[in-house]
């Protein structure tokens, strides 16, 4: 028998049933509401067959206008809320990451990054206790400020992440040849940095796109965002085209942080 | 390289002082480099070399003191503003770009119109013999293509003085020295005061006009390699280029041309009075290895020592013997002929010390 090297995941005992088990857990029952989308009968537990029936009726049904309308709204918000939240998360970063030690630094740090471990619930009240007291009607306009705000340490972590690995002398050579401090940013850092920003980008538009709990308090009457909208038709019986649109926003997100994870990596194996 | 006329100076530094907090890393700094010169700033790591030329580049502010380009005070003007440019010791060459859009970059950023950046970056090419990789990315190059684009687009914009900031560290020896004979070649040509700084003495001492001593934070001395070596003002400088034997002394007279200067009980030595010494001064007295002959067989000689060690280095062979007062002092010789006279540990050996080309440095 061949003696196993010690690197070996073989080696570790407990790895291979623990992983077995954590994966059925965290996946069956994404599988089976996959699966289910395609169900030809309208209970969600027996097999009727396949069938597109409740995509169509996710787009073309009786609850499709008010689906959309909630789409339209989540798609809208989570786009400007992660635009905002990586300009802001890229200055941050840069001054964060750029600057020579300061007196709150750490601090200042700990306090961008904090939002991320407290726990969401507490956001949403304290946001929403924020926005009555100084009498902000809830509505569109309120969603979009607090998703602005939980996105930006999710946009900042790749952003800090990819600043810390390129060399501060590039700036400096920029500088060295003539450049303003914006040329150096735009035609040195920036493209330099472009992988991380926009994989802080795909990564706060799909923290906005599922945000539920934060969203549900301060949204107000009137205004459904996706997560809401699915909330609020599962609390009426859950019916299969619940799971045609968990499906698709399942996709949605894969790809998304799919392409945040391959254009993160980008250019760094060439280095 | 002519006098200190005003005109000539490249780089006027006065007095220069840079504090990072308690440290002190330049302490009253004062030095003229000259136009067209091969400048050095010599020194262990940790000098303040490297801090010189960064206040130089105006990436560091300086503390206190005065700083001119061709009499021009350029202490509070920022790094793109100066026409002065770096080659950074890890090259930092752009690496999104081409080697081409590297090479034009400090000319884009100046405005100039396309035409002249293609032109320009071409012909800065060719100088460095890379005519062929101007559409790779530096990633493409090896060490020492980088390098020498790192060259290239430092000389694009003509800068009234370039900065080297130990651009040969990271190459090989071979081709470490195949680029000092380039180097100099460039500056030559270019007509371009070089400012380089290096911790290694033999580049310094192959490439300079001039070479700048420094040890923490202070200059040591300044002059030619001839100067710095065969007339070392210092303890420090004496012992950091090339080898010397250090050994303490006093001098026991003196006039304004000579001293004479105690080497051991017996025996002392009489030197050039550069430094002006006087009778009682302490010291050591700097004796370089190459400067000591060992006697030949039935020769006399006023000194001897017992052999310590022997080691055979190739081009020579060093010889560490030890004087009748247990001091050790180090001696080499050249192996220039295969009848070199074979010396053996604990053998006793007659020496003979070239006297005019020792130093009393007092201190």
């Amino acid at each position: 028998m061949k003696e196993k090297a010690l690197d070996q995941i073989k080696r570790y005992p407990g790895f291979f049933p623990m992983a077995v088990l954590c994966l059925f857990l965290l996946y069956t029952p994404l599988i089976i509401v996959m699966i289910y989308s395609f169900n030809d009968s309208p209970s969600i537990t027996r097999w009727g067959g396949f069938s597109l029936r409740w995509y169509e009726d996710v787009f073309f049904g009786l609850e499709a206008t008010k689906l959309r309308k909630a789409a339209w709204n989540s798609v809208t918000i989570a786009t400007m809320a992660a635009i905002c939240a990586t300009v802001i998360a890229t200055a941050a970063a840069v001054g964060m990451v750029r600057s020579a030690a300061w007196r709150g630094k750490t601090a200042s740090f700990a306090i961008l990054s904090l939002p991320i471990m407290v726990p969401e619930i507490v956001t949403a009240v304290a946001t929403l206790i924020f926005f009555s007291t100084i009498g902000f009607k809830a509505g569109y306009a309120t969603i979009l400020i607090a998703h602005i705000v939980f996105c930006i340490p999710f946009a900042y972590l790749p952003i800090a992440a990819r600043l810390e690995g390129i060399d501060s002398n590039y700036e400096q050579a920029a500088l060295d040849l003539y450049a303003s401090r914006w040329q150096a940013f735009k035609r040195v850092l920036l493209p330099l940095l472009a992988p991380g920003i926009i994989s802080g980008f795909l990564l706060a538009f799909i923290i906005s796109l599922d945000d539920f709990i934060i969203t549900n308090f301060v949204k107000g009457a009137g205004i459904e965002t996706l997560p809401t909208a699915i909330f609020g038709a599962i609390r009426q019986g859950i019916k299969p085209n619940i799971m045609a649109i968990s499906t698709l926003m399942l996709l949605v997100s894969i790809l998304f942080v799919t392409v945040s994870y391959f254009v993160g990596r980008m250019g760094e194996t060439k280095k | 390289m002519t006098g200190s006329d005003q005109a000539n100076v490249a780089v006027a530094a006065n007095s220069l002082f840079k504090n990072y907090g308690s440290v002190e890393a330049l302490k009253d700094v004062s030095l003229s480099i000259n136009d067209n010169e091969f400048f050095t700033l010599l020194g262990p790591s940790g000098c303040g070399k490297t801090t010189l030329l960064r206040i130089i580049a105006g990436f560091e502010a300086i503390t206190a003191g005065t700083l001119f380009l061709h009499g021009k005070n350029i202490a509070d003007l920022p790094a793109n503003k100066r026409p002065v440019n770096t080659v950074f010791q890890n090259y930092s060459l752009f690496p999104h770009m081409t080697v081409a859009d590297n090479v034009g970059f400090g000319l884009e950023m100046q405005g100039k119109d396309k035409q002249h950046i293609k032109q320009r970056a071409g012909e800065m090419l060719e100088l460095v013999q890379l005519g062929e990789y101007a559409d790779r990315k530096p990633s493409q190059l090896s060490g020492g293509q980088q390098q020498r684009v790192a060259l290239a687009r430092a000389l694009a914009p003509q800068p009234e003085v370039l900065l080297l900031d130990e651009p040969l560290s990271a190459l090989d020896l071979k081709l470490r020295k195949a680029m000092r004979i380039e180097l100099k070649q460039i500056q030559e040509n270019a007509g371009i005061t070089f400012i380089f700084v290096t911790h290694d003495q033999e580049e310094a001492l192959t490439m300079s006009d001039r070479i700048a001593v420094m040890s923490q934070g202070e200059l040591q001395q300044l002059g030619t390699a001839t100067d710095i070596y065969q007339e070392p003002k210092n303890k420090f400088v004496a012992d950091f280029i090339g080898e010397s034997n250090l050994i303490a002394s006093t001098v026991l007279g003196a006039d304004n041309n000579s001293i004479q200067c105690k080497l051991t009980d017996n025996v002392s030595i009489t030197t050039p009075n550069t430094l002006g010494a006087a009778p009682g001064d302490q010291g050591e007295l700097c004796i370089r290895p190459e400067r000591i002959r060992l006697s030949n067989s039935g020769e006399s000689a006023s000194l001897e020592g017992v052999v310590d060690s022997v080691m055979y280095l190739g081009t020579d062979t060093q010889v560490v013997l030890k004087l009748d007062d247990k001091q050790s002092i180090s001696v080499r010789t050249q192996n220039a002929d295969n009848n070199r006279a074979v010396v053996e540990v604990g053998q006793r050996v007659g020496l003979h010390i070239d006297e005019s080309s020792c130093r009393f440095l007092a201190g």
